[in-house]
C-alpha cells in the first residue's frame, strides 16, 4: 500500500463515524418531524374528507325531505303541516270548538255535540324533538256517533296533529243489532294529545 | 411542493364550512326538521276510531256473540264477550271457538282487519251462557 492510499484510509476511518453520526442527527431533528407532520397532515386531511362526505350526505337527505314534503296533498306533507302549526291556544281553541260541524249551532241553537270544560296543556318537549301537549274535553251528546265522528274528526280532519290513544265509550255489538246503544245520550270525558314542534 | 397538504386542508376546511351552513339553512326550515324527526322516530299513532267502531259493531253480529264496553287503550281494545246458548245440546263455547278460528284464520290470510284477536285463555259461565274479558289488538294506523 503506497503512503498515498493509507492517508486515504486513515483520513476515512475519521470521517465515516462522523458522517454516520450526521445522518442519525438529520433522521432524529429533521426527517423524523417532518415525517410526523406529513402524517398528522394527512390524517387531518383523511378525517376532513370523511367529515365533508357525512355532512353532504346529510344535506343530501334534508334535501330529499324538502322535496318529499312539496306535494302539499300527501299524507305526509299533510301530517307534517299539521304538526307544524304552533301551539296557539286561539287557534285550538277555535278548531275544537268553533270551525267543525259537530260543534257548530244550527239556526234552532243546537249542535250534534256540546262541549263542558275545555282545559290545554302546552305539555313538554319529548326525547324525539317533538312537543306534546294535551286537551282536556268534557262532551255530551245525544248520540254516541256523533261523538265518534267528532272524535274522528279531531284526529283525521282538524288543522292539528291531534292523536287518541285511550277511550271508553258504552258501546255493545250484539249478533242481531249492530246499531245497539247508538243513539243513547252520553256525556265523558277524553284527553287527547297534540303534537307540535317548536 | 405542498409537502404538508396545507393548501388541501384549507379548501377541504372551506368545503365542509360551505356544506355546514348549507344544512344550517335548511335546518331553519321547521318543515324539514318535522320531516327529519318523523323520518328516524316513530310517534303515537291515532286510533281511527270510525273504522274502529264499525268494525267492532260487526265483530259481534259475524261472531255469533254479545261484545259489552268498548275501551281502547295502548293499541289495545278491551271489551267483555258473551255467548248465550242456542240450542240445549250445545255449550255457547262452541260459538267462541269458532270466532276464534275465524280470526285465527283471516291473521294467517291477507284479510286486513281493524284489529287482531288475542288468544282467549280463560272463559267464565255456566253451559247455559259463557263469558270472557277479551282484547283485539288494533293495527295500528300512522294516519293523522
Amino acid at each position: 500500500m503506497s503512503l498515498e492510499n493509507y492517508n486515504i484510509v486513515r483520513k476515512n476511518r475519521v470521517y465515516a463515524p462522523l458522517l454516520v453520526a450526521l445522518s442519525i442527527l438529520i433522521f432524529i431533528f429533521v426527517a423524523r418531524p417532518m415525517y410526523g407532520a406529513y402524517s398528522a397532515s394527512s390524517s387531518e386531511l383523511l378525517s376532513l374528507e370523511t367529515q365533508i362526505e357525512q355532512k353532504k350526505s346529510e344535506y343530501a337527505k334534508l334535501q330529499e325531505l324538502e322535496k318529499s314534503i312539496q306535494d302539499e296533498t300527501s299524507p305526509f306533507a299533510s301530517r307534517i303541516e299539521k304538526i307544524s302549526q304552533p301551539f296557539h291556544e286561539a287557534n285550538i281553541l277555535e278548531a275544537v270548538m268553533v270551525n267543525n260541524d259537530f260543534t257548530r249551532k244550527n239556526p234552532q241553537g243546537t249542535s250534534l255535540i256540546s262541549l263542558g270544560d275545555v282545559t290545554l296543556s302546552p305539555g313538554t318537549k319529548l326525547p324525539n324533538g317533538l312537543h306534546m301537549g294535551t286537551i282536556h274535553l268534557s262532551i255530551i251528546s245525544g248520540s254516541i256517533d256523533n261523538i265518534v265522528g267528532y272524535l274522528t274528526y279531531l284526529t283525521q280532519n282538524a288543522p292539528y296533529a291531534f292523536v287518541l290513544d285511550t277511550i271508553t265509550l258504552p258501546l255493545n255489538s250484539t249478533p242481531t243489532s249492530s246499531l245497539e246503544n247508538s243513539q243513547v245520550s252520553v256525556s265523558f270525558q277524553v284527553t287527547l294529545g297534540i303534537y307540535y314542534y317548536k | 411542493m405542498d409537502f404538508f397538504h396545507k393548501g388541501n386542508i384549507s379548501a377541504k376546511q372551506e368545503e365542509l364550512q360551505a356544506v355546514e351552513q348549507k344544512i344550517a339553512g335548511a335546518q331553519t326550515n321547521h318543515k324539514i326538521m318535522i320531516a327529519n324527526i318523523l323520518q328516524n322516530n316513530s310517534i303515537r299513532p291515532s286510533i281511527k276510531l270510525d273504522d274502529l267502531v264499525r268494525d267492532f259493531r260487526s265483530a259481534g253480529r259475524e261472531a255469533g256473540v254479545q261484545l259489552q264496553g268498548f275501551s281502547i287503550a295502548n293499541d289495545i281494545l278491551s271489551t267483555e264477550l258473551i255467548s248465550v246458548q242456542e240450542s240445549r245440546s250445545t255449550d255457547p263455547v262452541v260459538t267462541i271457538i269458532n270466532m276464534m278460528r275465524a280470526y285465527e284464520a283471516a291473521s294467517n290470510s291477507d284479510d286486513e282487519r281493524a284489529f287482531r284477536l288475542e288468544p282467549i285463555l280463560h272463559v267464565g259461565g255456566t253451559p247455559e251462557s259463557r263469558n270472557s274479558q277479551i282484547q283485539f289488538s288494533i293495527t295500528p294506523t300512522t294516519s293523522q
